[in-house]
């Protein structure tokens, strides 16, 4: 009887590519010897997980942050839209996972998951890790153990990615989710909406260099890597390469807490006396306005208009949103310069508002009118697309033909 | 709209009466009607109520209560029987008795799930209890993403289509956990569409869907339809693996209906060619829409249904804007705009493909014409299906083409309004479609030691496993199979092939270039091979190109007046001989076979005079397909049967006036002695034989050549001529053979493979004929032939010996036979000699 591999063959199934099949190493290294320092095996009732920790006290410099013990986290949390879990820093963790895939499916597994907390001393950085699949409970079950009073976690995509594939994996094992009650954190989408406009990459090897300015080891391997390292430990038995993947993580994790802290700061410090970069600044602005605090955007607003680093476009930029916030707390004359200002350089947006400030509140018709005038010959020359320019078109010309009717009633009355 | 006259001129015309074969009246038959079950929820039946349902037909009634007591089931009534209702109010009574149960329905095509979609949303109206918008839902490639999650959360029921089962559901079950826990129905609609390689993916799919529901700890329910096939509760029990019940008998009422088998004329008696179906069809349509009465025309393919549709517009202009196409590749609105015209009447005759045929909601026609056979029972009656409205009289009309399953039915009507004999054939266990599966399944979920894969044991299935191992996509550790691969396996294939290489035929006219079929590699080396003459309902194509690198053959119009045959040179192996069987005159074999074939060269013959114009040698790869076949080998009993009956000697031919002159020449020139025994006999006793048999020739010169003519002893003669007659008996039966399997299998042609040899090495060269699947390693179809073979045999042999052609036509031994002699006289001798021994 011919190997079912020949008969396939000779039915003509065409060879994918072929893995290299380490051959299995007569001096395995384990994980415990090849991770090192830090690293040792607990037992629990489902089995042995690898566990590794380390621990950076407070004081300590990740790149140009030095982890602090007392911050202020309301910001950040407000602006990252963490609805539950927030209230204690020590209750949170920062979260990271290694996995054998990024094609998502129940047939991808976690084999690292590093988790970072703020003790009394410190961060403490600990990283459970699967020697063997069949160990996968025993280490979703120690992950457990050890996040039990877990409130909130922090993690860096992990809202479209760690986390439903952990719960991928607690449903596999058949084990109870613990942390479907947990707040979630993303900063992700968070440094994008700071960095989108100055920064091409807001991914965090990106923020690290840019934004936290710290280099990475010679032990670093590339995340692409990451899941034939763990498929060429299984078959050889030898973990040297696993020491990689763990250093890594722990970047990964510290970096994480690191950003954390570098946005918590942007957010919290004096940004006036800040080195702070003036887009950043104006970023942190449109924060704080996205979560309600018009005080503090309109100072930062303002703050921003006095950098001498800012652009003219910018400068407009911030213009427009300022006046918004004027509009909105009242103060029209504020805010009338601002719309004039930008108005005279062609912004449509600036007219209208200040045809509906003369029309509605100086209740002078006349001026509505010239502003409107303006808005309409700014669209004419404007390139904004077809559909949006038509419906402003015929909103003005309500506005314009409304005014002009009252011009003309008001010189009857005249005369 | 004018019915009863249309009726009288078919009747009358003779331009039309003389071409009907067959005319069968369909009485009208009137309902079986029950009250709703007992246990039916109120609110459910009120909803109904307020449908205007009051009440269930008997077979909808007893599929009620088969599932009311835990059975699976298959339901086989007729089209527009309400076989929805038979699984829409189970699984909406369980729900709105537990408000937990969930059911997943899979269609062959999304039109169909939207449609049922609709059907369901009706009936949950009425029940004013569920509100979630995402009750039921479809989940399909077309689903926004921004559903997805909201459809994965709270939907109850599903529907779906098997690949994204396979792609989107299966490997992200965890997703779906609260759904598979609650999972109390599983709803296959139509079955009898998954067979072949589809079908085989289908049950493979299906052991994955219940090794997710046991994960989850849930035994579901099967429910299934299908259209009328020879075995509904064989294929429903090969795709579920477990027990089925069918409900079969039809309580659904009927209005009067015509069936109607139109066989075109004979244009020539001799060669058997007829009238084309394209014009023919045309020419009735014309006849049915001037009598205002609403039409349905089926085509085979969707350029049949574009020149039909442009003839009847270009013949009736003032009714152009009622004629409209329907195929696939028109717009969704479009569709829909044609849809909703034949239900409101604005159109008067529509063309479709069979993308009409499964149940997009047109409501009925009031004629139905098959323009040829669609090349199933199941498929034929589907169509039919398509006419009468509510209770109303409704015809339906095939038009049979010259080919040998067309016209027998043509001369054998009742096998279409009998039970069918075609049998839907999957095999799950194919290495080539189980593979895949098995690495999606791995995916899903580790395999564990002694596990099972459906039926398929543990000792077949750790084969599979280690060898994923030593691909390196599978680690066993502990006693598992773990999946670890950084890849999506069930993104690697699709369930409408195999592993193996297709070749996709496309059309070039006027720089557009439109995909019009494919078939898989082995046979494109002689189908499309450059320079042949590839036909396609009805219509000639010459192939320009043939890329085996992208796999495309490339096409054009065909114009000149001949037709290509290619030189094959085939190489048969058994492998494995798994059975055998004997008969008087022949031992059946069964097993599995090496077929190694390579296309040499390729002929282009004349075709009315079949001369043979030019022989062009191509250079083409061997192609090797390792497969399952049956092979009948005829014994020593048959050969000498043969040998030793008179019929065997031919007809006295006029081989012209200098025939005697001729002969002696030829003895002169073979010094007297035989040229095959070196027997020498001067007394003028030796025969002259035509290399080439006279009656190839049109020209008594040609035939006479010196080149052609041999001597031979009267013994060698007789077993030169038995040669020449034993390969045309040999190839009318394989010709008649591979064209009436579809009977008994339903299968395209394509997936089978003929050979005949007089006299194969593989069989004591002793003559043989040999049928194969084309599908590497086989799909069921030659074994359930082999199984099968008497009713085969007598299939062909009452084709045969209904053909009225002369010796032998497209119809029924083939065009041209081997040495271009019909033999229809030998294969009729043989095959008597096969069924009955020549009595």
């Amino acid at each position: 009887m011919p190997s079912l591999m020949d008969r396939l063959n000779t039915l003509g199934l065409k060879k994918g590519t072929e893995v290299d099949q380490p051959k299995a190493k007569a001096n395995k290294t384990s994980m415990v010897d090849a991770i090192g320092e830090g690293a040792r095996t607990i037992e629990n009732q489902l089995g042995n997980v690898v566990m590794v920790e380390k621990s950076y006290p407070y004081g300590y410099m990740h790149g140009v942050i030095e982890f602090e013990d007392m911050v202020n986290v309301e910001s950040i949390h407000k602006a990252g839209r963490l609805n539950n879990g927030g209230d204690s820093l020590k209750k949170m963790i920062f979260l990271d996972t290694e996995t054998t895939g990024l094609s998502g499916g129940t047939g991808t597994l976690a084999f690292l998951v590093g988790i970072a907390r703020f003790e009394d001393e410190g961060l403490k950085l600990t990283q459970f890790l699967v020697e063997d699949p069949s160990e996968e409970a025993a280490m979703l079950l120690e992950f457990a153990n050890q996040t039990s009073d877990v409130e909130a976690v922090i993690t860096f995509n992990g809202k479209s990615f760690d986390m439903p594939l952990l719960k991928s994996r607690y449903v596999i094992n058949r084990l109870p989710i613990h942390f479907t009650e947990w707040g979630h954190l993303d900063l992700l989408h968070l440094s994008r909406r700071i960095w989108r406009q100055r920064l091409a990459s807001r991914s965090l090897k990106d923020l690290e260099i840019e934004i936290l300015n710290i280099p990475r080891s010679e032990d670093e391997v590339p995340g692409w890597m990451i899941p034939e390292i763990y498929f060429n430990y299984l078959r050889s038995g030898d973990a040297s390469q696993i020491a990689n993947v763990v250093y890594h993580n722990a970047m990964d994790i510290v970096s994480l807490a690191a950003l954390y802290f570098a946005i918590t700061q942007m957010l919290d410090k004096d940004l006036f006396t800040s080195k702070l970069h003036s887009w950043d600044v104006f970023a942190i602005g449109q924060l704080y306005e996205v979560i309600g605090e018009v005080n503090k955007s309109i100072t930062i607003y303002e703050h921003c208009l006095q950098l001498i680093d800012i652009e003219q476009s910018k400068k407009l930029e911030i213009n427009s949103r300022l006046a918004k916030l004027y509009k909105k707390t009242a103060c029209w004359q504020k805010a009338k310069v601002l719309w004039e200002t930008n108005g005279n350089s062609g912004d449509i947006e600036a007219c209208i508002e200040l045809a509906k400030y003369y029309e509605h509140e100086m209740r002078d018709v006349p001026n509505a009118f010239v502003w409107t005038h303006l808005a309409e010959a700014n669209l004419e020359n404007s390139n904004i697309i077809r559909y949006k320019k038509k419906a402003i078109q015929s909103e003005l010309k309500v506005r314009r033909l409304r005014l002009e009717k009252r011009m003309i009633n008001v010189s009857e009355k005249n005369s | 709209m004018n019915f009863d006259s249309l009726i009288s001129q078919l009747r009358k015309n003779p331009l039309f009466r003389e071409n009907i074969s067959f005319w069968q009246e369909q009485a009208v038959r009137s309902s079986d009607y029950l009250p709703f079950p007992q246990w039916l929820n109120p609110k459910l039946v009120q909803s109904l109520n307020e449908m205007g349902i009051k009440g269930l037909y008997s077979h909808q009634s007893d599929a009620l209560n088969r599932i009311q007591n835990g059975q699976n089931v298959v339901v086989t009534t007729g089209t527009a029987s309400g076989k929805s209702i038979c699984y829409q109010l189970p699984i909406l009574n369980q729900l709105l008795h537990d408000g937990q149960s969930t059911a997943l329905l899979f269609f062959p095509t999304k039109a169909l799930t939207y449609d049922q979609l609709k059907s369901f949303s009706n009936i949950i109206l009425g029940t004013n209890l569920i509100l979630d918008p995402n009750l039921a839902a479809v989940y399909d490639g077309d689903t926004p993403a921004t559903q997805r999650s909201a459809i994965r959360q709270h939907s109850r029921i599903l529907l779906t289509n098997p690949d994204m089962l396979n792609i989107g559901i299966l490997p992200h079950h965890t997703n779906w956990a609260h759904f598979f826990e609650h999972l109390r129905y599983i709803v296959i609609d139509e079955i009898h569409l998954y067979r072949g390689v589809f079908g085989s993916h289908i049950g493979n799919l299906i052991r994955r869907l219940k090794r997710v529901c046991e994960f989850y700890n849930v035994t579901p329910q099967f429910i299934m339809t299908s259209a009328t096939i020879a075995n509904p509760i064989e294929l429903a029990q090969n795709l579920v693996e477990d027990n089925v019940n069918q409900v079969e008998v039809d309580g659904s009422p009927k209005g009067a209906k015509s069936f109607i088998i139109y066989n075109p004329p004979l244009v020539n008696q001799d060669l058997g060619i007829r009238e084309g179906v394209l014009a023919t069809s045309s020419k009735l349509s014309a006849l049915i829409l001037h009598h205002n009465v609403q039409t349905l025309v089926f085509c085979g393919t969707r350029r049949f249904v574009e020149l039909l549709t442009r003839e009847l517009k270009g013949v009736n202009p003032s009714l152009a804007s009622t004629i409209r196409g329907y195929r696939s590749g028109y717009l969704k609105k479009d569709r829909r705009e044609i849809e909703e015209g034949l239900k409101n009447g604005k159109i008067k005759l529509a063309v479709a493909t069979n993308a009409l045929e499964l149940g997009v909601d047109i409501g009925g026609v009031d004629a139905v014409i098959l323009a040829g056979y669609p090349g199933s029972i199941c498929s034929l009656r589907q169509r039919i299906g398509r006419s009468g409205r509510s209770q109303n009289p409704s015809m339906s009309i095939l038009v049979t083409s010259m080919n040998p399953l067309d016209q027998f039915f043509a001369r054998n009507p009742q096998y279409l309004m009998e039970r069918p004999l075609e049998k839907a054939l999957i095999n799950p266990n194919n290495p080539l479609i189980l593979l895949p599966h098995i690495k999606s399944a791995a995916f899903e979920l580790p395999f564990s030691e002694e596990e099972q894969f459906g039926s398929l044991k543990w000792e077949e299935l750790v084969e599979y496993l280690d060898y994923l191992v030593s691909e390196g996509m599978l680690q066993h550790k502990k006693g598992k199979y773990y999946w670890l691969s950084d890849s999506y396996p069930s993104n690697d294939y699709s369930l409408r092939s195999t592993m193996a290489d297709k070749v996709l035929i496309q059309y070039e006219h006027n720089g557009e270039t439109e995909t019009i079929g494919e078939v898989d590699y082995a046979s494109a080396l002689w189908m499309v091979h450059p320079g042949a003459v590839y036909l396609q309902d009805g219509l000639s194509y010459n192939v320009k190109t043939l890329d085996l690198e992208k796999n495309i053959a490339t096409l054009s119009d065909h114009r000149s007046d001949f037709i290509t045959e290619p030189i094959i040179s085939q190489e048969i192996e058994p492998l494995e001989e798994i059975k055998q069987s004997q008969a008087d005159y022949y031992l059946l074999h069964y097993g599995e076979i090496m077929v190694t074939s390579q296309v040499t060269a390729y002929r282009r013959i004349q075709n009315k005079s079949k001369e043979v114009l030019s022989i062009d040698s191509l250079e083409l790869p061997a192609q090797k397909l390792q497969t399952t076949g049956f092979w009948m080998e005829l014994n020593e009993k048959c050969v000498n049967k043969m040998r030793a009956e008179s019929l065997w000697l031919s007809d006295a031919n006029d081989y012209g006036n200098d025939w005697i002159g001729i002969t002696e020449s030829v003895r002169r020139r073979d010094h007297y002695r035989c040229q095959s025994c070196g027997r020498s006999d001067e007394n003028s006793l030796l025969h002259v034989h035509h290399k080439i048999p006279f009656k190839c020739f049109t020209s008594i010169e040609k035939a006479n050549e010196m080149d052609n003519l041999i001597t031979l002893c009267p013994n060698c003669h007789k077993l030169a001529e038995l040669n020449i007659r034993m390969r045309s008996a040999l190839s009318g039966l394989k010709y008649l053979m591979s064209n009436l399997a579809p009977l008994l299998v339903l299968s395209e042609p394509s997936d089978l493979g003929s050979y005949a040899d007089p006299n194969a090495k593989f069989a004591n060269m002793n003559p043989v004929i040999l049928v194969y699947d084309s599908i590497p390693a086989g799909i069921g179809l030659a074994s359930s032939l082999n199984d099968r073979i008497q009713e085969l045999l007598e299939k062909c042999q009452q084709l045969v010996h209904q053909c009225e052609c002369q010796d032998g036509c497209p119809s029924c031994v083939g065009p041209v036979a081997e040495m271009g002699l019909g033999g229809k006289k030998e294969t009729t001798y043989l095959l008597d000699l096969l069924i009955n021994g020549g009595e």
